[in-house]
């Protein structure tokens, strides 16, 4: 378990970190926190000749409010930082609701926000929620180069998005949503093992406490993230009920694509997920009526 | 009663002497709370190398040829070394566990023509670091002739199955049949019959700490130091000098801390003997640590057996007859303790019951997968599994409450000494640990409770399981007949120093479980001292005692413990000697207490400990007359048979029925272990073991393809619980002192583990109640569950379609 030879640049700046992977291409690798690629090093699984490590870039830390509309997380950002900040614990407390089921508190005071992101782990809880907030991703390249991506551009397989050779996700940025209520709920063999199924619900209801839109976004059932924008004809100026709820659950079975492997089979994950949506959707139902009345 | 909700005041129920029962703190929690532990990955030589070991990465193959030139060849690398450098000098891999009709699977430190599981070593490098040693390792190349595999024991007893060793005529390395009683005439009168198939997964004892070894050999005069992370001293001696051919006495090993056990350790290992080798050749100290992949593949495995068990009873709950077969998965070779622990789960197919007639028939099968050794409980958990899943389903047929039938079956209090399948029980009162268990838990209460839930849809379920533990291993002669050249006996040298203070040397191992506590409560007890004053001494071959077997079979306190104080009451003898020389006084009027010799009923007259040892060694003139100086004693004890604790775990669960998550309501637990010698670490010792029953009930199992390739290789596979998985335990203590152990202590270290994976399945199942559902296989993921249930529901509707 020792990794084998490779080079190693900390640089303080973006502008260097990129520089630096310019003149290097696909044989480097940014390390963030290392909570995944150290042990994919270590495994002999990741062999790059050359390591940017970004902890140093100050810029790249931090969660902030650019415009009164809008929350900051830049990708360095340590995933614990969700827990316990008070702009996200305001605009998103979902965010450090599903926080908390990111492996351990040791894990969390390391592992980075966008080194999550970037690592696109099927079964992350960050990525999925990206998908269920609407998360801008802004990366950087070398010359100047931003490119601003939705999270559905961003993900596109088991550990795979489309950032560039050479290329940094610099921050995620998120429109608060005073309307949209929040809920996340999660599967596990045991507590900060990955999710066996995860989903986090958001929902806006309407001033008689009808359902105006719904969607739930999953970790851990398919191959990649996977956000369900519930149809509107299931949804839309409905009475939150029962009736609906089945609805909801009917509709998760049908579109789920569920993974087996050897902790769950695919019937399981689609059953928990039906179980999650059930969970998830009310609660999420119940804080936007709890917003839109107050 | 002891109120079991104060620990003050159940400790104090415990306290049955001056120290032995009091909840001391353990000597070695600051040094390791503290990180300041050294362990072997802490320990360094000058001019230390580095190993790291190549391994199979086929389940089964033939070597055709291994290539080392470009690992060599790689600056840094001193040497690389295959099957074929040590085969004109390293003999097989030991096993000292050898029982009628084992047959002999020659293996090797490093593999000579054929591996047989994926993790097998197959070369080792030597470099200046583990990181150069793991690249040179890259590459070697090797020139395998891949052959068919078998992952599991259905392939391997196929009749058309590959052969795991030639010449042989199938893949089962030994087999062993046991009856009492007339069996098949209890089953013909029997009025309820219950057969189950029980399936319990491969898990092993996953020690925080990973092995580790670092050799040092001496050229002048030949002998070899090996720092070693062994629970059983003696055995890795001995074995060191049988495979590198040295006197036994020319090979000191030496123990230092150890991160946990849990048996695998006491087991001898290929990379103990490839890197003495390693040092022998180079003449330099070597280390190898093991990391945490390699520890899923190298390390034993345990507990994986499959057991088709039958139980009969009379109508009115008499339980007269018990059937089981079963097939022990073995791995590739017969380890240290071959198949030992799938032996004692056949014996143990009666457990507290007494029931007249039985007859087990057990088969050894070797598969394409890590080798099957010992884990903390050895095969009782799987014995205790099914006994008590099939007591469950003998009151489930007849409406009886579980407690009722177990209290109905119980060997009563005065069958004692009991002659079982195979052992001797030595003492026991059942029904009051069962009474006390009824109690502590709220039985009745919890039974309305569950009503309730079930009413609200709430699945809640309550389990109980009743174990036996053996502890106490031996008598040595017993092991002997039984074909094991063990011994199950302990020396324990015990020294009082100049000064006053004493030193306690023993062969027993201390891997974190608190030993040297016990045997210095035990010597501080039996010579008025306070323990603070007494050094325990383990883990170095040249310093202690031999010990007959090492540190496991929950045998340390009993037997160690029983040998210190054995030679404690010669050392006392010798006290009051010298004591009543010094005051003039009468022996029979001296006692031992507050580190002094004092004279009865005289406050003022009275010598210190301190003068005694000035007496012993330095002024040998207040010695009585022809008195040797000196004061230490070298006492054996052999234990005339086993003791065997026992106790009841209650437990209370709710299944989430839509994800197939348990979660814990209730945990009651009530043993009784003899006589306690520190409440602190037997307390610790049950919490311990009891997370561990409950990992294997519902977390842990190492998986493989049938082909023999393991599905796992960190811990995102192989799933070990945290502390918010154990609920938090209620225990109560009986203490009915072992009438055949001085001190009357029994053994604890394994005791959780045996009941309580019965218990956790028998509280799903009760929980499950209402789908009918049996649980027989563990671990039961939430997965498994939520199929059970879907099972039962998909066969209620085909039976009674809408």
């Amino acid at each position: 378990m020792k990794p084998p030879p490779f080079e190693y640049h900390a640089p303080d700046t973006i502008e260097e970190a990129l520089a630096i992977l310019a003149n290097t291409g696909e044989e480097a690798r940014v390390i963030a926190g290392g909570q995944s690629l150290v042990p994919l090093l270590n495994m002999r699984l990741a062999r790059p000749e050359l390591l940017v490590d970004l902890n140093r870039i100050a810029s790249l830390a931090g969660v902030s409010q650019p415009n009164p509309d809008m929350i900051r997380i830049g990708a360095m950002t340590r995933q614990r930082t969700l827990e316990t900040d008070s702009l996200v614990s305001t605009h998103f407390k979902v965010l450090a609701e599903a926080a908390k089921f990111i492996a351990h508190i040791a894990i969390r005071t390391r592992g980075t926000v966008g080194g999550s992101l970037a690592h696109a782990d099927p079964a992350a809880e960050l990525p999925a929620m990206m998908l269920l907030l609407d998360a801008e991703f802004i990366t950087a390249q070398s010359g100047g180069v931003s490119r601003r991506l939705s999270a559905d551009q961003f993900f596109v397989g088991p550990w795979s998005t489309t950032l560039e050779t050479g290329e940094i996700l610099e921050a995620v940025e998120i429109k608060t949503a005073t309307d949209t209520g929040f809920a996340f709920s999660e599967v596990a063999r045991v507590n900060g093992a990955f999710a066996l199924v995860g989903a986090g619900a958001a929902a806006n209801v309407g001033r008689d406490h009808e359902l105006l839109s719904a969607r739930i976004a999953f970790c851990g059932l398919s191959s990649t993230p996977r956000l369900l924008a519930l149809p509107s004809e299931i949804v839309k100026g409905r009475p939150f009920n029962d009736e609906l709820i089945d609805h909801v659950a009917a509709e998760v079975w049908r579109w789920a694509e569920p993974i087996g492997d050897i902790h769950a089979r695919p019937e399981y994950r689609r059953r928990v997920a039906v179980a999650l949506a059930r969970r998830v959707l009310p609660l999420a139902v119940q804080r936007a009526t709890v917003g839109a009345t107050s | 009663m002891v109120n079991p909700t104060s620990p003050a005041l159940r400790y104090a129920a415990m306290q049955s002497g001056t120290w032995v029962g009091k909840p001391v703190e353990r000597r070695e929690d600051v040094e390791l709370l503290t990180g300041a532990g050294r362990f072997i990955a802490d320990l360094t030589r000058p001019g230390m190398l580095h190993a790291a070991f190549l391994r199979s990465p086929l389940p089964h193959a033939n070597i055709r040829s291994v290539d080392t030139a470009a690992a060599k060849a790689l600056p840094g690398v001193h040497a690389v070394f295959t099957g074929a450098d040590l085969a004109p000098t390293i003999g097989q891999q030991p096993t000292p566990h050898r029982v009628w009709g084992q047959k002999d699977t020659p293996y090797y430190a490093l593999a000579r023509d054929r591996v047989r599981y994926v993790g097998e070593p197959v070369a080792l490098v030597i470099a200046d670091s583990r990181y150069l040693a793991e690249d040179a390792r890259e590459l070697i190349e090797v020139d395998w002739d891949s052959l068919p595999a078998v992952g599991n024991m259905d392939a391997s007893l196929a009749s058309d199955a590959p052969l795991l060793y030639p010449g042989w005529t199938n893949n089962v390395a030994g087999s062993f049949d046991q009856e009492m009683g007339d069996v098949d005439a209890a089953f013909a009168a029997a009025d309820v019959v219950v057969s189950r198939r029980f399936s319990i997964s491969r898990i092993f004892g996953c020690p925080l700490e990973g092995r580790g070894v670092l050799a040092e050999w001496e050229p002048t005069p030949q002998e070899l130091t090996v720092w070693s992370s062994t629970q059983a001293l003696h055995v890795a001696q001995d074995c060191l000098a049988e495979t590198l051919g040295i006197p036994a006495h020319r090979v000191r090993v030496l123990v230092p801390r150890l991160g946990g056990g849990f048996g695998s350790k006491f087991h001898f290992y290929p990379e103990d003997v490839a890197v003495s080798f390693a040092s022998r050749e180079i003449g330099r100290p070597v280390r190898w640590v093991e990391d945490r992949s390699e520890a899923f593949l190298s390390t034993v495995h345990a507990r994986q057996e499959v057991i088709s068990a039958e139980m009969a009873a009379t109508a009115d709950g008499r339980i007269t007859g018990v059937k089981a077969n079963i097939l022990g998965d073995m791995g590739g070779a017969l380890h240290t303790m071959a198949y030992g622990p799938v032996w004692l789960t056949a014996v143990m197919m009666t457990n507290v019951y007494e029931i007249p007639n039985a007859r087990v028939h057990l088969d050894a099968v070797l598969t394409n997968k890590t080798p099957f050794g010992s884990y903390r409980g050895w095969g009782q958990p799987q014995a205790n599994f099914a006994v008590e899943r099939l007591v469950d389903g003998v009151a489930a047929e007849l409406g009886l409450d579980r407690f009722e039938i177990r209290r109905r079956n119980f060997i009563p209090p005065d069958r004692f000494p009991y002659r079982s399948l195979h052992h001797v029980f030595d003492s026991g009162d059942y029904a009051a640990a069962l009474d006390r268990a009824l109690e502590l838990a709220g039985y009745q209460e919890w039974r309305i409770r569950q009503t309730q839930m079930r009413s609200e849809g709430r699945h809640v379920g309550i389990g109980v399981s009743f174990y036996v533990e053996n502890t106490a291993l031996g008598p040595s002669r017993l092991l002997n007949e039984g074909g094991v050249d063990q011994g199950g006996y302990d020396i324990a040298h015990v020294r009082v120093e100049p000064s006053g203070d004493v030193t306690i040397y023993t062969g027993l191992c201390d891997m974190g479980q608190g030993v040297t506590n016990a045997l210095a409560q035990v010597c501080a007890q039996e010579l008025g001292m306070d323990p603070d004053q007494i050094t325990v001494v383990t883990g170095d071959t040249q310093m202690c005692p031999r010990t007959g077997y090492g540190t496991g079979a929950s045998r340390s306190a009993a037997v160690g413990g029983a040998a210190v104080m054995k030679a404690c009451g010669v050392i006392r003898n010798k006290i009051k000697a010298i004591a009543a020389h010094m005051l003039e006084a009468d022996v029979a009027d001296l006692e031992l207490k507050e580190g002094a010799v004092r004279v009865k009923g005289d406050p003022k007259s009275h010598v210190s400990m301190a003068d005694i040892g000035r007496a012993a060694y330095l002024r040998i003139k207040d010695l009585p007359e022809g008195m040797d100086p000196g004061l230490q004693a070298v006492e054996v004890f052999d234990p005339p048979q086993m003791a065997w604790p026992y106790g009841v775990n209650v437990v209370v669960v709710e299944v989430d029925i839509e994800t197939g998550v348990v979660s814990f309501l209730d945990y009651a637990y009530v043993h009784d272990c003899g006589t306690v010698v520190n409440p602190l670490i037997v307390d610790g010792q049950i919490h311990g073991a009891v997370a561990q029953g409950i990992s294997m009930a519902l977390h842990e199992e190492l998986i493989y393809s049938d082909e023999g390739q393991p599905l796992f290789s960190t811990f995102m596979d192989y799933v070990l619980p945290t502390a918010v998985e154990i609920p938090r335990l209620r225990l109560d203590h009986l203490m009915t002192p072992s009438p055949i152990i001085p001190g009357g202590m029994k053994g604890v270290g394994e005791a959780g583990v045996i009941g309580s994976p019965a218990a956790v399945a028998g509280a799903i199942e009760d929980a499950l109640a209402p789908f009918g559902v049996q649980v027989d296989e563990l671990p039961m993921t939430p997965d498994r569950i939520v199929a059970l249930i879907d099972g039962a529901r998909s066969q209620r509707m085909a039976s009674h379609p809408a």
